[in-house]
């Protein structure tokens, strides 16, 4: 199967050129207010109209793609990342190791993380890098889970188990013959994983917990948007469509892996 | 009498597992010595025991099994010795022949496998070198065209050239013995035969002692300097191969030689009834389906030395040479 050619590989590749060109492929400065020129409906100057200090809305959405979709993929790394190492140490080692991580796991997974994350937040004052934090402390066990399950699938493999009878050393075959065999899964998980970190990020910016004017995010927009509803709806549909689509091309994206994969 | 060193040396070996239903012992007690550069066989039916011991002599047992008795490997401790010496002593040592072609990393090229394992145990090989070994390596054993082999994935060779593989990996490191788990298990007749010949000619080319398990007597016949029948984690019947295959005493030997296709005589399904675990504990566990073990008292489990090079495990061993000798 061609992925190339599927509408939402091409959302999210031009999705990835905006992230990359930022500024530099906006019209208007997005930072540039127009008091003259506020609240106004899409036009040819401004193609999907102006918010309430008069600035370029498309402009604003294409910076947001970077902040927005920046934070949630580097979020999602860092998860993978942690929880691949975990799981692949617990499910390799196993015993009193396993048994110790996966309890911490356990625990972790209890807690609900969105309210968890709400309260870290207000603790430690809002911002990109405690947002960061806060997501990657809870957001790690799915993947630690899920890693653990397929490192005792394949840890008893025929060659495997041959690889440690030639002495080679545990880190090396975790390397080299335990991650590769299971990476695939890995990647389904995590793309899938993607679409619920934009909402989830985009949730936390729109309480104002997360990025905070005037840099321009998905949340934040929308939550500016909301007091302007009934007067400039364009204000909130249009970062609302953006995450919209955004998670649906991210989830299908995932799906089609996963099918790919069985 | 041998005259080799001992390379190999299992004292009374005794595994065994505990279930659910409680405990089942694998190994009763299992003795032998292997010489250097000596083929040791082991034969017996499913469940005899046979993987158990390749596993043990290894150190890599479940961890639930319980072991006692003791495993010398080049007057070296196996079961004492710690994961980082273990580590050290597989591949350079002591290794295992996988039985299955499964045993490549489908991930992996067959040069990887090669230069990974050389370079494990030879950190101060240089790149270059690893390479030209490890090319000279699949020519040894019988590969042409290796250096095409060498970039090739295990998916891309056919079952022969991976099995050859397989042994080319083994012996990489110039190994004092060789575990073979049932290597012909699966294989065609053409391919165990070319099999058969390449491990014969290592034998010959090369001082590496090997235990071979196997469940098939013609390639322990063709193999094996010496042989031990096991039976319920016992052996029935040791000794030099001519002498327990071609002479044999204990009839259970008898009746998996009569069940030989090449003898084209199914054993007699009387005595063909399934072996169970856990029945006597200290007699001799092949009582009830021996046609001499048909009276009520229970036969000891005893030792009958014929002569330095054959011992078999009967008590009617005497009468049952005489029968022989009729």
């Amino acid at each position: 199967m061609n992925l190339f050619i599927k509408p939402y590989v091409l959302f999210i590749l031009l999705l990835i050129v905006l992230a990359v060109g930022g500024q530099r492929l906006a019209p208007n400065d997005p930072y540039q207010t127009h008091i003259d020129q506020r609240l106004l409906p899409p036009s040819a100057a401004f193609l999907f109209g102006t918010d309430e200090l008069g600035r370029c809305m498309f402009s604003r959405l294409i910076c947001s793609v970077r902040v927005s979709l920046g934070l949630a993929a580097s979020i999602l790394v860092i998860c993978l990342v942690t929880g691949a190492c975990i799981g692949m140490i617990a499910g390799y080692f196993g015993g009193l190791v396993d048994e110790m991580l996966m309890r911490v796991t356990d625990t972790i997974m209890a807690l609900p993380s969105f309210i968890v994350a709400m309260v870290l937040i207000g603790t430690l004052g809002a911002g990109i890098g405690n947002m960061i934090f806060v997501f990657a402390l809870t957001g790690w066990t799915r993947y630690a889970r899920l890693t653990r399950s397929l490192v005792l699938s394949v840890k008893n493999a025929n060659h495997v188990v041959t690889a440690r009878l030639t002495g080679l050393g545990s880190v090396y075959i975790l390397r080299r013959y335990i991650l590769p065999a299971i990476a695939r899964p890995l990647i389904v998980l995590g793309t899938l994983g993607m679409g619920m970190m934009i909402l989830m990020t985009s949730s936390m910016s729109f309480l104002g917990l997360g990025i905070t004017e005037p840099t321009p995010d998905w949340g934040a927009m929308m939550t500016n948007g909301t007091t302007y509803i009934r007067t400039a709806a364009h204000l909130a549909i249009f970062p609302g469509i953006l995450i919209c689509l955004t998670v649906l091309s991210f989830n299908l994206l995932g799906e089609a892996l996963k099918k790919d994969n069985a | 009498m041998r005259k080799d060193p001992i390379v190999l040396d299992v004292r009374q070996l005794q595994v065994s597992f505990t279930t659910p239903e409680g405990p089942v012992r694998a190994l009763a007690g299992v003795s032998f010595q292997v010489g250097k550069g000596e083929v040791f066989a082991i034969a017996g039916e499913s469940g005899a025991g046979k993987s158990v011991i390749c596993r043990a002599i290894v150190n890599r047992l479940e961890p639930g099994a319980s072991v006692r008795g003791d495993v010398w490997f080049n007057s070296r401790p196996m079961l004492d010795l710690g994961k980082a010496a273990l580590r050290d002593l597989y591949a350079k040592e002591l290794t295992v022949l996988p039985q299955h072609a499964t045993a490549l990393n489908p991930l992996l090229t067959i040069g990887e496998h090669l230069s990974e394992t050389l370079s494990a145990h030879l950190p101060k090989m240089k790149a270059k070198a690893v390479r030209d070994r490890s090319i000279h390596l699949l020519e040894t054993f019988g590969l042409r065209d290796a250096g095409r082999i060498y970039r090739a994935y295990p998916y891309q060779l056919s079952g022969g050239m991976k099995q050859r593989v397989l042994i080319a990996l083994a012996y990489c490191c110039d190994p004092v013995l060789v575990v073979a788990d049932e290597p012909t298990k699966a294989l065609d007749p053409v391919l165990k035969e070319t099999m058969l010949e390449t491990l014969l000619e290592i034998k010959s080319s090369r001082r590496a002692s090997m235990v071979l398990v196997t469940h098939d007597l013609t390639v322990a016949h063709r193999l094996a300097d010496h042989v031990g029948i096991l039976y319920q984690g016992r052996f029935m019947e040791k000794g030099a191969t001519r002498q327990v295959l071609e002479q044999s005493v204990h009839p259970y030997t008898r009746m998996l030689i009569r069940a030989m296709p090449e003898n084209r005589l199914a054993p007699d399904l009387e005595d063909n009834v399934e072996s169970s675990h856990g029945h006597s504990q200290d007699g001799c566990p092949f009582q009830n389906r021996c046609r001499w073990g048909r009276d009520d008292a229970p036969h000891p489990y005893a030792a009958r030395k014929i002569d330095d090079n054959h011992t078999v495990w009967c008590i009617n061993a005497e009468s049952q040479q005489a029968f022989q000798d009729l």
